[in-house]
């Protein structure tokens, strides 16, 4: 999906000198924290330009949250909402400039080069929202908030490529908080085999699935028949489903292995995502931290706007609508072509229809005859496949030119 | 795995981490190509 990266070997040897560091230089570690980040930043900038746009997309969000949190305020003249409004949007639209959205022919006017893509530009965007939005909230709290410790949360190594996403709260208490045990020998080694765990998922698990996933693929590229295809279609978006779990979980237990050694919790991102037994519920436990940023920046909000105008007397309707918007747009953001806007059309399809039937369900069976109707055995199995089924076709979208198939098939 | 891991003696756990890190190195040494997959960037 990238063309560019930190290379494994010196990511892999962050991962054990970050906790040797941090805990010897313990009065320092988030000077040295810091240092880590910002290294690892300048190493992964193509050019002069993505440095400049790098320091600004990081920096002035720091520096305008005071302002935007005071235009948010109840007394704020209509102007100020009005300017904090443009903020966001320009912000959301400088992002997708630098994303470079393939199938959006404005993009194709603007001058660009691939020099100016950052790595970690979306997680930088999760975090800068989050801390923006949050810093009433921070400042009231009591919460700590100085440039290094804003650097660290939005730089911070560990999750800049594919979270999991902290909070900036969660991340400044989590980091100072001194009443955490001392690491001793059984936690080093629980670590020191996650991380282990992890690499062995993404370099050996998921790879053997990347071959089987691209085996098939090259099958129904070259094959012929509707059922011979349709079979191998359906083997290749299993081995891919397969894949992007085992890929992404196993970067999350690199990465959360690591974090814990140097003195850091990173939430779980993924709770046995294919044991889900509804989208809805895929989606509580596939990439949590993602589901729950999105809940609370995009279907939070959307939400609010529909129920206050339109949807008023019609918040079923409201909720899905939101539903469906939250799950395209996440779709969109999984990547720069046409192939997301189907996978999160899919998604968003998808996670309607799922609510649709349980509302139905629950009509027809009440709460308590359909909470009996779906701990059955039989009903949890078809549940499950089903929900499986449908998410290793919609993710067979993320990272294959499933649509380019589709046309070249037709 | 990461429960049962946690329950083994010392000495088991140890060459449970050696195996693995065996593993992860003859993948790495056989040419794996597969790298993390990034989610947007």
């Amino acid at each position: 999906m990238l063309n560019f990266s930190i290379s494994g070997l010196f990511f892999a040897v962050l991962m054990f000198i970050t906790p040797i560091l941090m805990r010897v230089g313990k009065r320092f570690r988030r000077e040295i924290f810091l240092l880590l980040n910002t290294a690892v930043f300048l190493l992964c900038l193509r050019s002069v330009p993505a440095l400049v746009i790098g320091v600004l997309w990081i920096l002035v969000p720091y520096f305008m949250a005071p302002v935007l949190t005071k235009a948010a305020d109840e007394s704020a003249g209509k102007l100020q909402h009005i300017l904090r409004n443009f903020f966001y949007v320009l912000m959301i639209l400088f992002f997708a400039y630098l994303m470079h959205y393939e199938w959006v022919p404005f993009f194709k006017i603007l001058p660009y080069s691939n020099a100016v893509k950052l790595l970690g530009l979306s997680y930088f965007l999760f975090r800068e929202i989050d801390f923006t939005m949050q810093y009433g909230y921070l400042k009231e709290s009591g919460v700590r908030i100085t440039l290094p410790d804003y650097l660290n949360y939005v730089l911070n190594f560990y999750t800049v490529m594919a979270g999991p996403i902290l909070r900036y709260e969660e991340y400044v208490t989590d980091f100072y908080d001194e009443s955490k045990e001392e690491l001793t020998g059984d936690m080093i080694l629980h670590d020191l085999h996650r991380i282990l765990f992890g690499y062995l998922k993404v370099y050996v698990v998921s790879a053997v699935f990347s071959t089987w996933a691209g085996y098939w693929f090259e099958r129904v590229s070259t094959g012929a028949g509707f059922f011979s295809i349709t079979a191998e279609f359906l083997l290749f978006a299993f081995f891919n489903s397969f894949f992007i779990y085992f890929n992404f979980s196993g970067y999350c237990d690199v990465v959360t292995g690591g974090a814990h050694l140097s003195g850091m919790t990173l939430r779980e991102n993924f709770n046995q995502p294919y044991l889900a037994v509804s989208l809805v519920e895929f989606w509580n436990r596939h990439h949590i931290t993602l589901s729950e940023w999105i809940r609370d920046y995009i279907y939070s909000p959307v939400i609010k706007v529909l129920i206050s105008g339109s949807f008023r007397k019609k918040l079923f309707e409201g909720q899905c609508i939101a539903l469906f918007i939250t799950f395209l747009v996440a779709g969109i953001w999984h990547g720069t072509n046409f192939n997301y806007v189907v996978y999160g059309l899919l998604q968003g399809l998808g996670i309607v229809i799922s609510t649709l039937r349980t509302n139905h369900m629950k009509k027809k069976l009440g709460k308590k005859g359909f909470k009996e109707f779906q701990s059955k055995k039989l009903v949890r199995i078809a549940e499950n496949a089903a929900t499986w089924a449908y998410i290793s076709v919609s993710f067979s979208f993320v990272g294959y030119d499933v649509c380019g198939l589709i046309l070249q098939k037709l | 795995m990461i429960k049962l891991f946690d329950r083994l003696p010392v000495w088991a756990r140890l060459i449970w981490l050696s195996l693995e890190l065996a593993i992860v190195l003859f993948a790495i040494f056989m040419g794996t190509k597969t790298t993390i997959l990034y989610q947007g960037f």
